[in-house]
């Protein structure tokens, strides 16, 4: 009987002992830049000159982020969060896009952020969530950058020239700019 | 609701282990069998080994490439951990445990399917076959004789069990393009509960010696399991900005498995 009070005992103190709370570190976005890819095969890849087929084109955002706050215990485990949330996106061409779209209208419509219906430009900003975090060997890293890709998922009807502009807001106030330019075909 | 009544079989089990320990008589001693109580306590440790699946002839005419999706499903992981005993005379006993089955299906032909049926797209990763577990308390009635020092066990197991699987969603892009299309599998049961029945026999391995107060007793489980399910499945597609193609199909299964694990319990003598 009284082996049977200890295994419960063990067994509840288990139950309690075996998770602890892991808190992310915390990284800031510093900058910003834009360059052409492009999406023809499995996954995107830069583009190796301005032309580039308008069905598979997406704009490659390369964002440069710094760490802010480390946290205790296991970095890979205890994972990352921006300090400054993403607040406002927007995509614009400095030419006519199309018949719906002039000069400097909105394009976050024609954008996704990946391939899937529900990757938006509008459910990035309510995620808040841009950039990601870095690890070295399993430690760490003071500054590095990420890749955000923008999908052109409604190709404009003619080809030619174009210049896209993306912007980005952050809940500290900042706002980030750069311009890409392109010819589709 | 379902907690509740464990806690409650606990507390009755525990109460019938303090009442069988508080009126036992002198001790015998004996390398056999303990015939001193009416009750006998077992806990069973562990049982891990093998869940063969057995085919359903039935699945390979299901429409919509399910036949691929739910057909020729794998050995997989199947056991128990820390089951509670009362046998009554050395003889008839129930038990609870805690019961655990993994089953997947094979992924090729699955994958064959779907690159047949988009040529021109990149299969993701994520294409896999159905896949999913059964887990949940188990209550078995069982009948224990002995030769020797074997112990033969028939028992029959119930499970209300917990469902556990990944809803089938994939991304297939396009070669040359940014299209894609995404391709869902999604299941809405029609029963109440997740059942499995299973009849079993344990054939066990007596250590003990006379100053022993339990026996350990390693051994071997066979049985056979059927789990019956009815599910509505939903299979959809569609391109980017375009409608979808939905397809609906109802599956009844059995799932029938047979079951082969290595068990490790002690019996109190």
């Amino acid at each position: 009987m009284k082996n049977i009070h200890i295994f419960i005992l063990c067994a509840i103190l288990f139950c309690f002992c075996s998770c602890s709370k892991h808190i992310p570190a915390e990284f800031e976005v510093v900058g910003m830049s834009l360059t052409n890819a492009e999406n023809t095969g499995e996954s995107p890849s830069e583009a190796t000159t301005n032309n580039v087929p308008k069905q598979a084109y997406a704009i490659k955002i390369i964002l440069n982020e710094e760490m802010r706050k480390k946290t205790e215990g296991d970095a890979q485990e205890n994972g990352f969060i921006n300090e400054d949330k993403l607040v406002g996106l927007n995509i614009f061409s400095l030419y006519s896009f199309d018949a719906t779209h002039p000069a400097k209208t909105s394009l976050n419509d024609y954008f996704l952020t990946s391939l899937k219906s529900s990757a938006t430009i509008n459910a990035l900003i309510s995620s808040g969530v841009i950039g990601g975090g870095s690890l070295k060997n399993g430690n760490y890293t003071d500054s590095w950058s990420t890749n955000q890709y923008l999908y052109l998922m409604t190709p404009p009807a003619l080809t030619g020239a174009h210049s896209f502009v993306v912007k980005i807001d952050l809940s500290d106030g900042r706002s980030m700019c750069d311009t890409v330019n392109v010819t589709l075909y | 609701m379902e907690n509740k009544n464990l806690i409650w079989i606990c507390v009755i089990f525990l109460r019938c282990i303090s009442y069988a320990q508080d009126n036992k008589l002198p001790t015998i001693d004996s390398s056999d069998f303990a015939k001193n109580h009416k009750v006998n306590f077992c806990f069973t440790w562990f049982e891990a080994g093998a869940g063969i699946p057995l085919k359903e002839k039935k699945l390979q005419d299901l429409p919509y490439g399910m036949n691929h999706y739910l057909y020729s499903p794998k050995t997989n992981l199947a056991g128990g951990l820390f089951g509670i005993g009362l046998y009554y005379k050395n003889h008839w006993g129930i038990t609870v445990i805690y019961y655990f089955q993994d089953y997947s299906v094979s992924d090729a032909n699955y994958k064959n399917y779907i690159s047949n049926q988009f040529p021109n797209y990149y299969l993701p990763y994520g294409v896999q076959a159905h896949t999913y577990s059964l887990n949940n308390i188990n209550y078995r009635l069982s009948y224990r004789f002995h030769k020797n020092r074997f112990t033969f066990e028939p028992q029959f197991q119930l499970g209300l069990n917990d469902y556990n699987d990944f809803e089938t969603h994939f991304v297939l892009k396009e070669e040359g393009s940014n299209n894609f299309i995404e391709y869902d599998i999604k299941k809405v049961n029609q029963k109440k509960n997740i059942l499995s029945y299973q009849a079993a026999l344990i054939t066990r391995y007596r250590f003990t010696k006379p100053q022993w107060k339990w026996n350990i007793e390693p051994g071997l489980r066979i049985g056979f399991m059927i789990v019956p399910t009815n599910y509505n499945y939903t299979i959809s597609y569609n391109s980017y900005n375009m409608p979808a193609t939905v397809n609906e199909v109802n599956i009844k299964q059995l799932n029938p498995a047979i079951n082969i694990t290595v068990v490790l319990g002690a019996f109190r003598k």
